[in-house]
């Protein structure tokens, strides 16, 4: 996955496309992965320090990992497991947006 | 996700037969008696296993080593002899509980007779109110058997069965796609989910019940069309972010974790 994940954000970069994380690991094992793996993306802490539910809690997330597809009016367009379908998705929603944009 | 996508290059599953009449059980005591016996065995070498993996976390734990790997499970060595007795009784209402034991068993983990069970109770015993128990597993079947397996076993199910809840739980894996390819408030959705009320008045199954409830509750919030809502903390590096601070691109939301 990570690797998908990388090059995905490297191909969209210039594009109206931004993958978020929200990362489940303590904040040091997060970051040692970020280091190893160099993944490039920004990430939301799930458990931060004083907040009482998980962020996958709010959100109902009960496998991991989830992946969520917003549209521009944060509509969701993809909620799953699929990592290649979600990806495909995302896409199709970008090259829409940037030929309206022309 | 890896593990999906292996699990779905799994063989396909046998050519269906046309179900054949079953023929009365004739030793019916025997049958069970021994079923009963082979389960009692097992269940009491699955507590021994439990035991002893327990007491290995115990002790990986005292020590601050992780505990790598796990003793072999037993159904591995259970499975034959649920096989063998199923062969003995084939073709008849006595082979139903040790196929489906063998299904419930071992098909998670692939096993070749588990799979070859599966399409013996599918191919010759459809209607045997026997596979009730397998209710649970018909929306998993695909990840083990193929694509549209499940589907495909439903219909047959739906019409087939005299198991009124295996009934309810084949209605429910054919209304599945309804509700995760369609917006909470389109008519499909709304149809599909007075379908499966209407159903669950009269099946008295807690578990189908539950399993429903979670799984539209989830996407009557979170399905096709819906307003996501915000997302509002720290990243990585304690800086303070939002969600919305994206409002306007594509966003691909990953729930992820160094795993």
């Amino acid at each position: 996955m990570y690797p998908h994940e990388r090059s995905l954000v490297e191909e969209m970069k210039d594009k109206p496309f931004a993958l978020i994380g929200v990362n489940s690991d303590s904040v040091e094992d997060a970051k040692a992965a970020i280091e190893r793996e160099k993944l490039n993306w920004r990430s939301f802490q799930n458990s931060p320090e004083g907040r009482e539910k998980a962020h996958s809690e709010d959100w109902m997330v009960r496998g991991w990992p989830t992946i969520v597809i917003l549209d521009a009016d944060f509509k969701i367009r993809y909620r799953g497991h699929n990592g290649e379908e979600a990806t495909k998705i995302a896409k199709e929603l970008v090259a829409k947006m940037t030929k309206i944009e022309g | 996700m890896i593990s999906i996508s292996l699990l779905l290059l799994a063989a396909n599953p046998a050519p269906f037969q046309e179900p054949v009449a079953t023929a009365a059980p004739q030793q019916e005591s025997s049958a069970s008696a021994r079923f009963e016996a082979l389960k009692a065995e097992y269940d009491e070498a699955y507590q021994a296993w439990m035991k002893k993996v327990q007491a290995m976390s115990a002790e990986a734990e005292a020590s601050g080593e992780p505990l790598t790997e796990y003793p072999p499970q037993p159904a591995a060595d259970f499975v034959p002899r649920f096989a063998e007795a199923a062969a003995e009784f084939a073709g008849t209402e006595d082979a139903v509980p040790f196929l489906v034991w063998i299904v419930q068993n071992g098909l998670y983990q692939q096993m070749p007779e588990a799979k070859d069970a599966l399409s013996k109770l599918m191919s010759t015993h459809i209607a045997s109110e026997g596979l009730a128990p397998l209710g649970p597993m018909l929306g998993q079947l695909d990840y083990v058997m193929g694509e549209g397996y499940a589907a495909k076993m439903a219909f047959k199910l739906e019409k087939q069965s005299q198991s009124a809840n295996l009934r309810a739980w084949a209605t429910f894996t054919r209304l599945s796609p309804v509700f995760k390819n369609n917006g909470p408030k389109t008519d499909a959705f709304l149809g599909a989910k007075k379908e499966m009320l209407a159903l669950l008045e009269k099946v008295d199954d807690p578990y189908l019940q539950s399993t429903f409830d979670s799984e539209v509750t989830v996407l009557e919030v979170f399905g096709l069309g819906m307003t996501a809502p915000d997302i509002s903390g720290p990243d990585l590096d304690g800086t303070n972010f939002s969600l919305t601070d994206y409002k306007g691109k594509v966003i691909f939301l990953d729930f992820w974790g160094d795993w």
